[in-house]
């Protein structure tokens, strides 16, 4: 039997013991090889997962492309180049999920393509949505119900009556509240389980960098130029993957952008002068398409934490409403871009407010 | 010559660069991206890539909303 080269998920308990690496390439042609291996290159690990007679004890969960490996062969199961390995030790109540999780989240454990450690890992995972707004609402909520462990939520403006034709994280009885606070209270009323961090004020050059790089994946629901560029050149700075989408009157347009592999400017290189392209406020937008897209977008951020299916990226999804047709272009990097290019001209973030006329970005919106 | 652009067939003189094109829409270059036949052509090729007879086109406008 070859040796195959499989990936051990490292759950967050671990991630110290293994040079706090998520994922490890090990060799080897059972799990119990794989693990051996494993144990070999760290040590501390070793102690863990291993009892002084070299057995796995039982408070450790080693599933295999996520089956409990006791489902299968045990230690003994023949692994398969490109395998999932993972070591799971119990954590309050004995279990990688509580009986609660497991039955909240039941209809995805049940698809092998998410089960425990897929739910663990959006138990786990840390997703900043930049607006609490008409793609921000659907977007996080769904985040929050699929249990996003960690979800950020950045935004300045507070509810009004105009913005609930679309923003379903607001209700009747928010309007003037701090959408903020208004979005926190609505995902924690759907999921109690999750946690919600509040980023109350805009996104400037200033905070960007000191928000982003602790989330994992950010969603943009920016309704501006202004935080749309200072969204995608701060993600492409500090190499966070970025589900963009944008959205007027009935049309949306929507991608994945994953550094170094093209960004907002590979497409449009520099925001329009103030006033040159209509915003929601002046041109209207279908309420229900702010549903459509905001979904898509937790569905590619989820598929991003799993590890699964194609992400869209390298692909620019066009929605028209009105025609009821979904196309996609493929894009790529562009070697001139100011941004992600050969010979970039952009190496920080630059001070955008005031960029495109207004004075706190989406007061115009 | 016959092109479908965003999906409605439109006529045009004859084979043209991207750049050409782009200046008879009612929208300035800079706010629009150019898809050829599924491909979005990088705005420094736009003088090199001939559009052609049947071609189809996808003109993306810069959008801003999220809708806040």
């Amino acid at each position: 039997m070859e040796k195959a080269s499989v990936t051990v998920y490292i759950p967050t308990p671990f991630r110290r013991l293994a040079g706090n690496q998520v994922y490890v390439q090990v060799q080897g042609r059972t799990v119990h090889e794989v693990l051996e291996n494993l144990a070999q290159h760290f040590p501390g690990l070793g102690n863990m997962i291993f009892d002084h007679e070299k057995r796995i004890p039982a408070h450790i969960n080693v599933y295999l492309n996520n089956q409990e490996i006791h489902t299968l062969q045990g230690p003994d199961t023949p692994v398969r180049e490109g395998d999932e390995v993972a070591v799971i030790p119990a954590i309050a109540g004995g279990q990688v999920l509580t009986p609660e999780q497991v039955l909240r989240y039941s209809r995805h454990i049940i698809m092998p393509q998410v089960g425990p450690i897929g739910q663990r890992k959006l138990l786990t995972a840390k997703v900043l949505v930049v607006g609490a707004g008409g793609l921000g609402s659907p977007a996080s909520l769904y985040l929050a119900l699929a249990g996003v462990g960690t979800i950020g939520i950045v935004d300045f403006d507070v509810v009004d009556l105009s913005n609930l034709q679309r923003q379903i994280l607001h209700q009747n009885d928010d309007v003037g509240r701090p959408k903020t606070e208004s979005a926190r209270e609505t995902l924690l009323a759907y999921n109690p389980d999750v946690n919600v961090i509040i980023h109350e004020g805009p996104l400037t050059s200033e905070n960007a960098m000191d928000i982003i790089p602790h989330y994992d994946v950010v969603v943009n629901g920016a309704d501006n130029f202004t935080t749309r560029y200072l969204v995608n050149d701060a993600c492409y700075l500090a190499g966070k993957p970025l589900v963009d989408a944008s959205i007027l009157m009935f049309d949306a347009q929507m991608t994945v952008f994953m550094p170094g592999k093209g960004c907002y400017r590979c497409l449009f290189p520099s925001p329009p002068p103030p006033g040159a392209v209509p915003s929601c406020a002046e041109a209207g937008v279908l309420g229900a398409l702010t549903g459509v897209i905001g979904s898509l977008q937790a569905v590619e951020t989820i598929k991003l934490i799993l590890g699964i299916g194609e992400p869209l990226v390298g692909r620019l999804l066009l929605y028209d409403a009105l025609t009821g047709e979904f196309r996609t272009v493929k894009l790529r990097r562009d070697p001139k871009c100011p941004l992600c290019g050969d010979e970039p001209t952009i190496a920080e973030l630059v001070d955008y407010e005031g960029f495109c006329g207004a004075p706190f970005p989406g007061r115009e919106g | 010559m016959k092109v479908i652009v965003n999906g409605q067939e439109r006529e045009l003189e004859g084979p043209m660069p991207i750049s050409q094109f782009v200046a008879t829409l009612p929208v300035p270059q800079r706010h629009v991206a150019v898809a050829r036949n599924g491909d979005v052509v990088p705005r420094y090729l736009w003088d090199e890539v001939l559009i052609q007879e049947g071609d189809v086109l996808e003109v993306v406008r810069m959008v801003g909303g999220g809708a806040f």
